[in-house]
């Protein structure tokens, strides 16, 4: 007798694509990389959030971490932009077409000493988009030298030691301006993934620092990058929960504990309270927060900041809805009479 | 003392340290990253300083400081890297500061890939930033040049007050070979001229801003000569063969290593073939293509570039002979077969004479 065997139909999501659609090329980094397992975070929540994969404009600068937009999102557009100019880049390209969703992976070689000054302009500006550090406190494309992001008494495994102060792009970030910043871990799956559903429903600058180990050249004891560090001192500020708009919330929860935050399209970022007085709509609060757990020898995770309705650039510049590329004629070409009174104007 | 083996880019960082040099300012990339860590081990131990800079275009900016105060200075970079400091090198050009910089080159533009190529010539060799002036470059072949170009390349650019470069490319960084370092250390001094903070150079002003046009045309005029001197002086250009050559050979640093292979083939075979080596690339050794030109049918330039210094070479040639062009780009390198097929073609062109037996070639030329 035979069997049909009917091939299961693939698990799709809300606009019925399977997370297949979602992924990208073969991964050419080292195995084990943090930067893989963000990679597979990103493709995880954009598959969640049900965005339409060519609605994406994956943005880059040049590092091991730049080259990961390779690895997720085949079906969307994407730009290796030039070492340190990615937030350069992406201001030109989001001002371009402000329609689609625009998610840059950084990292912290990239941003933190070469790409500064982009950088905090780009944070002042409160331009959309996703700002991603895949922060290992080397640089790892060109064989690990130290980052600015390394913390002082890191060592390499040639046994330099980092006497200097790290870069904190988050409180930097906090402080010039960006509406949603938050710090999670590339092997902390839950919170990651959390944080990246929330940031595609957020209107403004998101700036997530993912600490990402580099396996090749700063994993080993002495490093404050590696896996075993982050295991041992990864303090969460906040529980990081996620409920998209087309979801239900629910309500069995002690609402003592939990800060509901309203996105902008209505979905609701839930932090569950770990510290005592934190307040992630509170800046000071927020950059003192992190400047003491310096201090402290932690390394702080989840949402340090989180403002809602704060215009963005785009907002303030005014611009029109369509990507400037796409305008009609119709639309942009005066006519006849106006032009005419323009010419009158100018005689 | 005695010969050790070595890669070009170690032996670029101990003669600098012989040179005098006490400043390493960096900032990594491929293929000068090597550079960059050996000056990070060698130079706290020679009592210098080695700083990873934010960028390059700090990385210049410091040597725009280091060198105002009198200490001899250098930094390594590649392409992308040497753009991003032109601005730099304009203001210490300006400025009349000396500086040496290691480009060890890579295929472009933009990012381009990492393989060899020699296509920074333009910015290099013509002063890729604003203004009326020049670098002095140098173009080693071999591991032992890279060591003794960069002696050379701090004198040159104490001897001039002007930034120097060192040019080369990933295959001579690489190779391994045998290196002799000079017996003596140069010690480093302050030169009259620097800000040293004491009371006598308390006066001295450094600075490439004239805002009188004649004050500008003047310190022109006078970086102008300082050029031509340098051209009268200072070009050098390494003669294999070439002498009695009828097809004369041009190329420098890596593609000088693989004429020379071609050179002795065609000699093989009874051609007189030579090569004609640029080790300055600024200044040009024009007079000595131009004196090729006399006895020369034909010239045949090979570069890793769409074809940059082939434009020095015809204006020194100045139509006088017909100039080909071979090249491989993108990182490629011109193979021995592909020079030899326009050497060949070039033999039954323009009748070249070619010696009765290979046998008697040899005994006469080698
Ligand atoms: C102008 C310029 N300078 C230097 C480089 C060489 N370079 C490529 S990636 C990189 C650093 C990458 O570090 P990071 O952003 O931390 O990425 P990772 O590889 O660690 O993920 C450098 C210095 C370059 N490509 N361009
Ligand atoms: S070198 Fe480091 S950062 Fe680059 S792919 Fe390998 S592990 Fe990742
Ligand atoms: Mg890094």
């Amino acid at each position: 007798m035979a069997t049909a065997t009917a091939t299961p139909t693939p698990k799709v999501n809300r606009i019925g694509l399977p997370i297949l659609e979602y992924r990208g090329g073969k991964s050419t980094l080292c195995a084990g990389c943090g930067h893989n397992a963000i990679s597979e975070r990103i493709i995880d929540a954009l598959y969640e959030m049900g965005v339409e994969p060519e609605r994406v404009m994956k943005m880059s600068g040049i590092g091991c971490s730049s080259k990961s937009p390779a690895y997720f999102l085949s079906r969307s557009h994407s730009f290796n932009s030039v070492h340190g100019r990615m937030a350069a880049v992406s201001t030109g390209a989001v001002l371009a077409n402000q329609q689609l969703l625009t998610l840059g992976v950084s990292g912290d070689g990239d941003t933190a000493s070469i790409g500064t000054g982009g950088f905090v302009h780009l944070m002042r500006r409160n331009l959309p988009m996703i700002y991603i550090i895949e922060n290992n406190g080397v640089y790892g494309l060109t064989k690990g030298q130290f980052s600015a992001t390394a913390d002082i008494g890191s060592k390499l495994k040639t046994g330099v030691i980092n006497d200097l102060p790290p870069i904190d792009t988050c409180s930097l970030a906090i402080q010039l301006g960006a509406t949603f910043v938050g710090r999670s871990f590339s092997g902390d799956k839950k919170q990651l993934l959390a944080m990246l559903k929330a940031a595609i429903a957020h209107k403004g600058t998101v700036l997530l620092d993912v600490i990402s180990p580099c396996v090749t050249f700063n994993d080993h004891e002495g490093s404050t990058k590696s896996y075993k560090f982050m295991q041992e001192k990864d303090e969460p500020i906040n529980e990081v929960g996620f409920v998209p708009s087309f979801e239900e919330i629910d309500v069995d929860y002690d609402s003592g504990e939990i800060r509901d935050i309203t996105m902008h399209d209505g979905s609701s970022l839930r932090l569950r309270k770990l510290h005592e007085d934190f307040d992630p709509t509170d800046k000071i609060n927020s950059v003192r927060t992190l400047m003491e757990s310096h201090e402290k020898g932690e390394v702080l995770t989840g949402v340090f900041y989180i403002e809602t309705g704060k215009p963005t650039f785009i907002d303030l510049l005014n611009i029109v809805d369509e990507p400037l590329g796409q305008q009609l004629e119709s639309a942009t070409k005066p006519t006849r009479e106006i032009f005419d009174k323009l010419m009158n104007n100018l005689k | 003392m005695h010969k050790q083996l070595m890669k070009g880019n170690e032996a670029v960082v101990r003669a600098a340290i012989l040179a005098g040099c006490r400043g390493f300012y960096g900032y990594p990339i491929t293929p000068a990253s090597e550079i960059t860590e050996t000056a990070a081990e060698l130079m706290p131990k020679a009592g210098g300083v080695f700083l990873q800079a934010e960028s390059e275009v700090a990385a210049i900016n410091m040597l725009y400081g280091a060198s105002s105060a009198g200490v001899r200075c250098m930094t390594a970079s590649s392409g992308p890297g040497i753009s991003l400091m032109q601005e730099g090198v304009s203001y210490m050009a300006g400025a009349e500061l000396p500086c040496v910089i290691a480009d060890i080159t890579r295929g472009g533009p933009g990012l381009g890939n990492l393989g060899s190529e020699q296509s920074d010539y333009h910015q290099v060799v013509k002063g890729g930033g604003n203004g009326s002036y020049k670098t002095i470059v140098l173009a080693p072949h071999s591991a032992q040049e890279m060591a003794d170009l960069t002696a050379l390349a701090f004198e040159l650019a104490d001897k001039y007050r002007t930034p120097v470069y060192l040019m080369a490319d990933g295959f001579i960084g690489q190779m391994m070979e045998p290196v002799e370092f000079p017996q003596a250390a140069v010690a480093p001094k302050t030169p009259e001229w620097a800000v040293a903070g004491t009371r006598e150079t308390r006066g001295n002003l450094i600075t490439s801003l004239f805002m009188d046009n004649d004050e500008l045309e003047q310190r022109l005029i006078r970086l102008q000569a300082k050029y031509a001197q340098a051209e009268r002086e200072e070009t050098r250009s390494e003669s294999f063969y070439s002498e009695d050559a009828e097809i004369v050979l041009v190329g420098y640093g890596i593609v000088g290593r693989i004429l020379k292979a071609v050179t002795m083939e065609a000699r093989a075979m009874g051609l007189p073939v030579g090569l004609l080596r640029p080790i300055t690339l600024f200044p040009f050794p024009k007079l000595e293509v131009a004196r090729h030109a006399k006895h020369a049918k034909a010239f045949v330039v090979v570069e890793m570039s769409n074809g940059q210094m082939i434009e020095d070479v015809r204006l020194a040639v100045n139509g006088a002979r017909p100039v080909e062009f071979v090249n491989r780009m993108g990182g490629n390198v011109p193979t021995r077969e592909q020079i030899m097929e326009v050497v060949l073609r070039l033999v039954m062109e323009h009748n070249v004479r070619r010696s009765e037996t290979a046998e008697e070639a040899r005994l006469a030329h080698v």
